[in-house]
């Protein structure tokens, strides 16, 4: 019998919750549970639940999109084999966060080692014509932003989080985060007058 | 509230992140003050660039396939270990058999067995040396540990 199919005699995978024969819906936390005991038909489910937002993270700090796409499944490989150490009684991807900042940081770090001039990397913003000269000029703003800068920047506009769940995520007091927001927003905002200055 | 820790209000203000007292001081300071006035409105210019700032999507097979790949990548990595183990063995219980086999040889010349049990001991010390730097710059790894 198929690995699926045994775990089908317990529980069923439907679009984006587990259900029990009962139909009881499990929640995170238990479905983390089978996970701990080497389910991967339940690990699934999870990195169903999480790959776009990983996806996109790794995006914004890599800002190449084959680069994103190894590194948060990587990420994900490297939560699987490191779940037992993970506390389920803790929400997973605060968790997980660390796991892929931590390879973003790494891989960039290798990059600039191997090369010296920089890499051309992707166009990762969407073509849309309206303001697109000032969002290039801000996506290089925030390219050169100080990591904790950068990564609050990508939660709070590209992940749409609460700063209250961009301190959970991080791991950082609220106050770090509000003031990480604002010292990157005050940069970004001069590069904004700059651009719009040089097109007067 | 002095005007310094008002100007800082003003990002979050416009996020709706401030409570109900912090907002009324913000807007209060705002009918006053013109410097944090123009702060506001260059901070709404931001944030409505920000806004329409999106990331590009991969193609919709990329989601479709993208547990496949997860699996198959968890799945390739066991076979690598299992592989590299039964190498590791095989090779040292060759590299034993080879040098014994070498040693008890009558008829290879002395100066021939010594050269090849020297390229044999070259490659064991390259190889430990090699496996100790990548630990040495893996221990080392600026980012490994960054908030764990």
């Amino acid at each position: 019998m198929s690995e699926e199919a045994a775990l089908q005699r317990e529980y069923y995978l439907r679009k984006d919750r587990v259900v029990m024969a009962n139909e009881k819906t499990l929640s995170e936390k238990e479905v983390i549970l089978l996970v701990k005991r080497g389910d991967r038909g339940a690990y699934r489910l999870i990195v169903e639940s999480y790959m776009q937002r990983a996806y996109y993270i790794a995006l914004g700090f890599v800002r190449n999109a084959q680069d994103a796409m190894d590194i948060s499944q990587e990420s994900f490989i490297k939560a699987f084999r490191r779940i037992r150490s993970f506390d389920s009684e803790r929400p997973f991807f605060p968790w997980f966060y660390k796991l892929l900042k931590n390879l973003c940081l790494d891989h960039l770090k290798r990059r600039s080692r191997i090369q010296e001039v920089p890499l051309e990397e992707d166009r990762v913003l969407k073509d849309e014509h309206e303001d697109r000269e000032m969002k290039e000029v801000l996506w290089k703003g925030i390219e050169r932003l100080p990591v904790e800068q950068r990564e609050v920047i990508i939660l709070r506009y590209f992940q749409q989080l609460s700063y209250q769940e961009i301190a959970e995520v991080t791991g950082k007091p609220i106050g770090t985060v509000m003031s990480s927001l604002y010292y990157a927003k005050k940069r970004l905002k001069e590069m904004i007058k700059k651009f719009l200055s040089s097109e007067k | 509230m002095d005007h310094n820790k008002i100007k800082e209000l003003i990002s979050p203000y416009h996020d709706g992140e401030l409570n109900e007292e912090e907002r009324k001081q913000v807007e209060e300071h705002l009918r006053e003050c013109p410097e944090c006035r123009k702060e506001f409105e260059e901070m709404g210019k931001f944030e409505e660039v920000m806004s329409k700032m999106q990331l590009k999507e991969p193609p919709k097979e990329a989601w479709k396939m993208y547990w496949s790949s997860v699996y198959n990548r968890l799945e390739r990595r066991i076979g690598w270990i299992l592989f590299s183990i039964g190498t590791i063995i095989l090779l040292f219980f060759g590299g034993y058999k080879l040098v014994e086999g070498l040693i008890q040889a009558p008829d290879i010349p002395l100066l021939f067995k010594i050269a090849i049990l020297s390229v044999l001991g070259g490659v064991v010390v390259l190889l430990v040396s090699l496996v100790r730097e990548q630990l040495f710059v893996r221990k080392r790894e600026r980012y490994k540990e960054v908030e764990k």
